[in-house]
């Protein structure tokens, strides 16, 4: 009687195991086309509209110092109409494209011969360092004159109308550091007005409204620095990371200044190419007629040399870090971070289920020892929480009064090292429900759906999503020991303290 | 030598149709027009509500609408209890806190259930209407039913929570004219502060009126309008529709409460033309002006909403957009915001902000633009534009999955009591001329008689 039970449980126990991973598997199917232009597609018959994104493997990790957030700036850019699209005169308008290009050239060759003269020196110069000549002013008013009579022949917006005119919700477009990507959810019978708004702005981009766009990443970047906590999270990035782009802020205010055509124009022929390209439909849309309509519109495109990746290699960590971040107004906290690796690296899984399990073991140990405070556990940097790179796993506290900081590290410390040993069943399980649930809600949302599968497709391949979601659910208590053991150690270690000055 | 004429003529045809061909591919111009697409009509149709629909005796009514996307179960009580419903400032508030807690006589630890099940837990409230939502994984509908029927019927409102509600909102976050903290949403709190001032439309609430409420006022204020009839449930996702009509009457098939309130009108507010401003430690500032808007008939919206559409409607081809982000690189953002309440004044807005030197261009933009659509007709394209956009877009997205079907069922009947309004909205749409985008802009778009918000940063 004992074994039909033992049986009866160790069936049940499997069969709510395979349940648990089928929810995992999804119906994806793959076209690639001659040029290398991935097409994939998830079938959802009776779904009366269809999300579609494009994804380019670019963003910020291929940037150069000086030039930080011109990958965001180049999909700003991209939103600015085509030849097809955004012009009342193209033959007129590319006359004039010629000699803004050329006076442009005129300029960078000035900058240039110039550099000796325009390099900074100082230290404090503030945000709104700039130097120049004479004829550098005098070449920027005769590229503005230009752009002046090119703003005569726009039809702004016009990238956007059709989209909208047709039905289209959530157009928007996102930039990080390892991906670009353009979203639009159509109704299900209009797919095809996507392939052919995208198949025109991969190849036919026109930088209309260039300096005046400029001005709109810096509007942006405002925006990020009227949070108090903006710089204090870039100082802990840039000492978190030593020197891999992925730990890089989206752009200073000086670098805005700096961006060139010729600049923005060369990562855009390099990089949005089609065999750098996943176009990914998910809604009530048919693979074979999708197939067919992709072919249409993108196959013409000729297959370009594989763009370069960041060559970047982070160095082992070999030091424990510590800022001190005095801020008057910022709340006062303290948070430890350890880089962990990126995603396509096997313990990665795990460090999801560790976030989890800590976010509790952080709260429970804050509120045992009397200490008010929030608790944040996290994998972002920059706006982003996964990476094909190494990133960091932060562990943040939040606290209401400064004199608990001293208190509050400790309790942080050991909470870590709980990590590493003891791990009670049912905070494995919690941990584990949590993020099934958070698969759950993502899968439901076209969009986040489309999002986790293009995202992986860049990070590393589409096909490694299903067996990252299944490790996670797999993960042991043992599992969680390891990882906790082999990332978080003294010399993987930074320790941010933020206080009055 | 016709032939001759004919051949010669037909030979320079070919040549300049093909050079002109040649050019196109060159250039890239061989894309169609989207217009010149073909592109079909979308075959969407709403789906009929009396499919999903359920009555039980006391008169509460859900809207079950199953679907097998995923493995997860939303559950949403819609009220009509709003913030402009109560006798007294702050009472409506202290109740969507002690609902926020989830505390009710049968679930004392419900936020830790919460946290153990994953699940997620939500309450909104706003003038007229609560919403209170539990999402969970389908093995937990049961919990999630029973726990919001709790919730609904038992809230703990006892004097330890109310005590415990501080108020909120924009009263709390300003010290005379300087603004702790200068974002959008402080602006549009200053500005709905300043039109609404005295009316019971105005949100917020001061630490001092939330003091004065007590244990009484929100009991009888819960007993009005938390009421069987004066609910509505939508629960969409995977789960057995059986099931969970079973658990909605042994859940709340029991509870008995008064007839659904009979809600006055609440009196109309006049458009004054007023500034003011406060000041912020930022890098940027913000600007927000419009004014408040009487309660429309359901053959008005459409027209307006139009207009908006097309003026400021929120997304990247409005006429504010383009003329202060396209054009000029002045805002990250410049958008008309309609917002249309039942049995009061709701409002239309304009908000935008940038860095302090460009705010005064950004204000005349605003107002040139209002003035020109009231007085010149829009485009046939910006017209098709827009009617695409709300008719095959936004109304459509409303119905995506079963989660958001239950939900916009269920709150369209909360409000109306039917789906007349809903049903016909598209088509409504589609009708709106360019006289009536004229129309509803010289009707209900005052740019003249603005109240103006600036939070200006030195």
């Amino acid at each position: 009687m004992r074994i039909i039970i033992l049986f009866l449980v160790s069936m049940c126990m499997a069969l709510t195991a395979h349940s648990q991973n089928s929810i995992y598997e999804l119906p994806i199917q793959e076209h690639i086309l001659d040029n290398g232009l991935r097409l994939l597609v998830i079938e959802r018959p009776g779904d009366h509209r269809v999300e579609c994104k494009i994804y380019t493997d670019f963003g910020s990790i291929v940037e150069e110092p000086g030039q930080l957030g011109s990958a965001h700036y180049l999909e700003h850019l991209m939103f600015k109409g085509t030849k097809t699209l955004g012009t009342s005169d193209w033959q007129a308008e590319s006359k004039l494209i010629e000699e803004l290009y050329a006076a442009e050239a005129e300029l960078i060759a000035e900058l240039n011969k110039e550099r000796n003269t325009l390099r900074e020196r100082g230290v404090f110069h503030g945000d709104k360092w700039t130097a120049t000549t004479p004829k550098i002013d005098e070449l920027r008013q005769k590229i503005a004159g230009i752009d002046l009579e090119i703003n005569k022949l726009r039809d702004m917006g016009t990238t956007m109308r059709w989209y909208q005119a047709y039905g289209g919700t959530g157009l928007t477009a996102t930039t990080e550091q390892e991906y670009m990507k353009f979203d639009i959810n159509l109704p299900a019978n209009r797919a095809e007005l996507f392939l052919r708004m995208e198949s025109d702005r991969m190849t036919n981009t026109i930088f209309r409204g260039f300096d005046e766009e400029r001005m709109i990443l810096v509007e942006q970047r405002l925006g990020d620095l009227n949070r108090l906590s903006t710089p204090y999270y870039e100082q802990m990035s840039a000492i978190v990371g030593v020197v891999h782009p992925v730990f890089w802020p989206e752009g200073y205010l000086t670098d805005f200044y700096q961006y060139t055509r010729h600049y923005e124009k060369d990562l855009y022929e390099r990089y949005f190419v089609p065999n750098n390209t996943t176009i990914i439909l998910i809604g009530g849309v048919k693979f074979d007629d999708m197939v067919a309509l992709t072919e249409k519109h993108f196959a013409r495109l000729e297959r370009k040399p594989e763009p370069s990746e960041t060559q970047a290699i982070e160095p082992v960590p070999n030091g424990d870090k510590r800022l001190v971040y005095r801020s008057e107004k910022l709340r006062p906290g303290v948070e430890a971070r350890f880089l962990i690796p990126g995603v396509g690296h096997e313990d990665r899984p795990f460090v999801d289920v560790i976030m989890e399990v800590a976010q509790r073991k952080l709260e429970k140990n804050l509120s045992a020892n009397g200490i008010a405070g929030s608790v944040s556990v996290n994998t972002r940097v920059v706006h982003t929480s996964m990476f094909g790179v190494p990133g960091s796993v932060n562990f943040e506290i939040g606290l209401g009064k400064e004199s608990d900081l001293a208190k509050a590290e400790s309790v942080l410390l050991k909470t870590i090292d709980e990590l590493k040993s003891s791990l009670l069943d049912n905070e494995l399980a919690i941990a584990k429900k949590k993020l099934r649930n958070e698969w759950l809600r993502t899968k439901l949302d076209a969009s986040s759906l489309n999002f986790a599968v293009g995202h992986f497709e860049v990070m590393d391949s589409w096909k490694t999503l299903e067996g990252y979601m299944k490790a996670r659910e797999s993960a042991s208590a043992a599992d969680v020991k390891r990882v906790a053991s082999t990332y978080f150690i003294d010399n993987n270690r930074t320790i941010g303290i933020v206080k009055k000055p | 030598m016709k032939n001759i004429y004919r051949i010669l003529s037909l030979f320079i045809v070919v040549l300049l149709a093909s050079c002109q061909s040649g050019n196109k591919n060159e250039q890239g111009l061989d894309y169609q027009h989207p217009t010149e697409m073909g592109l079909e009509a979308s075959n969407f149709k709403m789906p009929n509500p009396d499919d999903y629909k359920v009555t039980l005796d006391n008169g509460l009514t859900a809207f079950l609408v199953t679907g097998k996307e995923v493995p997860l179960v939303t559950v949403t009580a819609y009220v009509v209890a709003g913030t402009a419903f109560d006798n007294k400032p702050g009472v409506a508030e202290t109740l969507a806190s002690i609902l926020k807690s989830g505390c009710s006589s049968v679930n004392k630890n419900f936020k830790e259930e919460v946290g153990d099940l994953a699940a997620q837990y939500s309450v909104s409230m706003d003038q007229e209407g609560t919403a209170v939502s539990l999402n969970v994984a389908s093995e937990d509908v049961a919990w999630a039913v029973t726990a919001l029927s709790g919730i609904l019927q038992s809230p703990c409102i006892t004097s330890q929570m109310v005590v415990s509600y501080k108020g909120g909102g924009v009263l709390n976050a300003i010290n005379g004219r300087s603004a702790y903290d200068g974002n959008l949403n402080m602006a549009v709190g200053l500005f709905n502060m300043h039109v609404y001032e005295g009316h019971s439309y105005a949100t917020g609430v001061s630490a001092v009126q939330a003091n004065s409420v007590s244990v009484g006022d929100v009991s009888s204020y819960y007993k009005k309008y938390f009421t069987p009839s004066n609910i509505t449930i939508g629960v969409g996702g995977d789960f057995d529709r059986s099931a969970v009509e079973q658990l909605l009457k042994d859940g709340l098939g029991s509870w008995s409460g008064e007839e659904r309130p009979t809600i006055e009108m609440a009196p109309a507010i006049s458009p004054k033309k007023q500034t003011e401003e406060y000041t912020a430690d930022k890098l940027q500032s913000w600007y927000v002006a419009g004014h408040a808007l009487p309660v429309l008939s359901e053959e008005e919206i459409p027209a307006l909403e139009v207009m908006n559409y097309i003026l400021g409607g929120g997304h990247f081809d409005t006429r504010l957009f383009r003329e202060t982000r396209d054009l000029r690189g002045l805002t990250n953002d410049a958008s008309g915001f309609l917002t249309f309440k039942q049995y009061g004044p709701g409002s239309y807005d304009f908000r935008t902000y940038g860095r302090p030197e460009v705010l005064g261009q950004l204000e005349e933009i605003v107002l040139l633009e209002a003035n020109k659509i009231r007085n010149k007709d829009v485009s046939d394209e910006e017209l098709m534009v827009a009617q695409g956009a709300l008719a095959d877009g936004v109304f459509e997205e409303k119905f995506q999955n079963s989660h958001k079907t239950a939900a916009t069922l269920a709150e369209e009947f909360n409000k109306y009591q039917s789906f007349e309004r809903l049903s016909a909205y598209p088509e409504r749409i589609r009708a709106v001329s360019k006289a009536d985008v004229k129309d509803a802009a010289n009707k209900y778009l005052m740019p003249d008689q603005f109240t103006t918000i600036k939070i200006i940063s030195k």
